[in-house]
């Protein structure tokens, strides 16, 4: 079964996420910062990771930099509201420094699936 | 890293030139703690951590300085033109930025540890080619910096000069992508490579000439620096403290406007002014009395309040440019504190006031607080403003991520 990892600190965020891939038969892990995210992408083969870009800790661009390092060919969406101000420079820097794609938030259910199965083709 | 024998050179030369008063100028950078943070990835990943402490190191020191790494997890600097207390400051300030790069915000027990290499009972540094590293003879901490205990009401002596120095904390203008200012922050060395700064270091926090007297000193300082960067023609501003407690009083405040005249009027065009500890709910014709008083010997003033501020109204009427946060002692979770930069700037920001935020230790910190629109956004601390001469005086978002992960550049613009 294709295990996906989802980081984001919105526990809103996660659980939404967790239901529209669970749905589709993924099976979902969470984390609420990068640095918990590496941590369990260290301890379980996971295929597919969606991350946040604003989060403590450790931030999506960050983190995405650090697991690129490590597995190459690791796939990786990004997803941001870019914050008060909808800044989404962070989220292109994302995907300079590795996403596979990056998606702007808010988006629909369709938009996350086509972007999962597209990486995981 | 350098052949032994190469850096015995260095060394030697270096300590030949000054063997009467070398001591206390060469520094142990002691990476052990990042290796326990990184454990079984120390092996994987400890390239990367000697190319950011090379970049580090590289950065921050003169021609006249030399450095080497000294074995898996310690690096030696020794610092040629700087006295003891100097060469501290600068030392603690190179492990500050190592730590914050490698680990982020971090506890201080995490922190990258320094110490002094000392001479042997002749008073020579002595060196074995062949000696092992742990031969080196360390002392485990630095020697405490002398704190004054007693404290007067005289102006000039309140604040216990002794161990005070100062550090500039660069503000990068983030819309603009360019360093805009330096903050001068009077700071107390820990003696463990860690500052104290604002009002801890001060014997008594209470005493208001206690205060007076170190914003006096701070403008001292200031002027030193504009004087400095006259004579480089540098562009960057230079941005001074001046605390509440100096100007709401009328004799203390007689005495600060005074020393405006003398250190800051020469070069207002280059100064900005920054308020702090104004109490909650100051009213608005009180600032507006302060910004009048500190006008005359600055280009623009800015006011520091606490993160959970949320009343500016009719401060940027009174001539207010820009009000701030420091985040430099503020501990609680980085969820707490990015929840609370949105609220700030956005209170802020629809009544036309500029933001700023001191003290931004972390990648994530420093992407939160732009993505909540903070205007001005600080960077590591510096000894001396000339220091930042060699900085690219150009700074994107990208910068950060560049200064911690070294030569890994994003695959194309």
């Amino acid at each position: 079964m294709v295990k996906i990892l989802v980081i984001d600190d919105e526990e809103l965020a996660r659980f939404t996420i967790r239901e529209v891939l669970e749905s589709k038969g993924y099976s979902v892990l969470e984390a609420g910062d990068g640095e918990k995210g590496i941590e369990i992408f260290h301890s379980e083969h996971i295929d597919l990771i969606i991350t946040d870009i604003i989060m403590p800790k450790k931030e999506g661009v960050e983190t995405i930099i650090e697991l690129r390092k490590e597995a190459p060919d690791l796939k990786i969406i990004a997803i941001s509201g870019g914050g008060r101000t909808r800044n989404l420079d962070f989220l292109k820097l994302a995907g300079e420094y590795g996403a596979n794609k990056v998606i702007a938030k808010p988006f629909s259910a369709t938009d996350l699936l086509s972007a999962v199965q597209e990486c995981l083709e | 890293m350098n052949e032994p024998s190469d850096v015995k050179q260095q060394f030697d030369s270096f300590f030949a030139d000054r063997s009467a008063t070398s001591k206390g100028r060469v520094f142990v950078l002691d990476l052990s703690p990042v290796k326990d943070v990184l454990g079984d990835r120390w092996e994987k990943l400890k390239q990367q951590v000697y190319l950011t402490t090379s970049d580090v190191v590289l950065h921050r020191i003169q021609p006249t300085d030399i450095h080497c790494r000294w074995d898996d997890e310690r690096y030696l600097v020794a610092f040629g033109a700087l006295d003891q207390a100097r060469g501290r400051i600068k030392i603690s300030l190179i492990a500050q930025e190592i730590t914050q790069r490698l680990l982020g915000s971090t506890d201080q027990d995490k922190a990258i540890k320094i110490s002094m290499a000392t001479t042997d009972e002749n008073g020579e540094f002595s060196w074995d080619k062949d000696a092992a590293p742990s031969k080196l003879a360390v002392e485990k901490t630095l020697p405490k910096a002398p704190i004054k205990n007693e404290q007067t009401k005289e102006k000039p002596d309140a604040v216990g000069r002794d161990g005070i120095d100062f550090v500039f904390r660069p503000l990068w203008f983030v819309k603009n992508k360019i360093i805009s200012s330096y903050f001068c922050i009077p700071v107390r060395d820990k003696g463990d490579g860690h500052f104290l700064s604002g009002y801890d270091i001060l014997n008594d926090p209470q005493d208001p000439h206690a205060i007076t007297a170190l914003d006096l000193l701070t403008m001292k300082r200031i002027h030193k620096e504009a004087l400095a960067l006259e004579d480089t023609k540098m562009p960057a501003l230079l941005a001074v403290p001046i605390h509440f407690e100096s100007i709401a009083s009328g004799g203390r405040r007689s005495t600060l406007i005074d020393q405006c005249k003398k250190n800051l009027g020469p070069h207002r065009n280059k100064i900005v002014i920054e308020l702090t500890n104004l109490p909650e709910g100051i009213p608005q014709s009180r600032l507006q009395d302060f910004i009048q008083i500190l006008k005359p010997f600055s280009r623009s003033v800015m006011a520091r309040f606490s993160s959970g501020h949320r009343d500016f109204a009719g401060f940027k009427h009174v001539g207010l440019h820009a009000v701030g946060i420091d985040l430099y002692g503020d501990r609680r979770e980085e969820s707490k504190i990015i929840q609370s930069l949105e609220g700030f700037v956005e209170n802020a920001s629809k009544l036309g006031l500029h933001t700023y935020a001191h003290g931004v230790r972390s990648i994530s910190l420093t992407t939160a607080a732009i993505c909540a629109g903070i205007d001005y956004v600080d960077g590591y601390a510096i000894s001396d403003v000339h220091e930042g001469a060699r900085d690219i005086k150009h700074y994107s978002i990208r910068m950060p991520y560049a200064s911690k992960y070294s030569a890994d550049e994003p695959s194309h613009e």
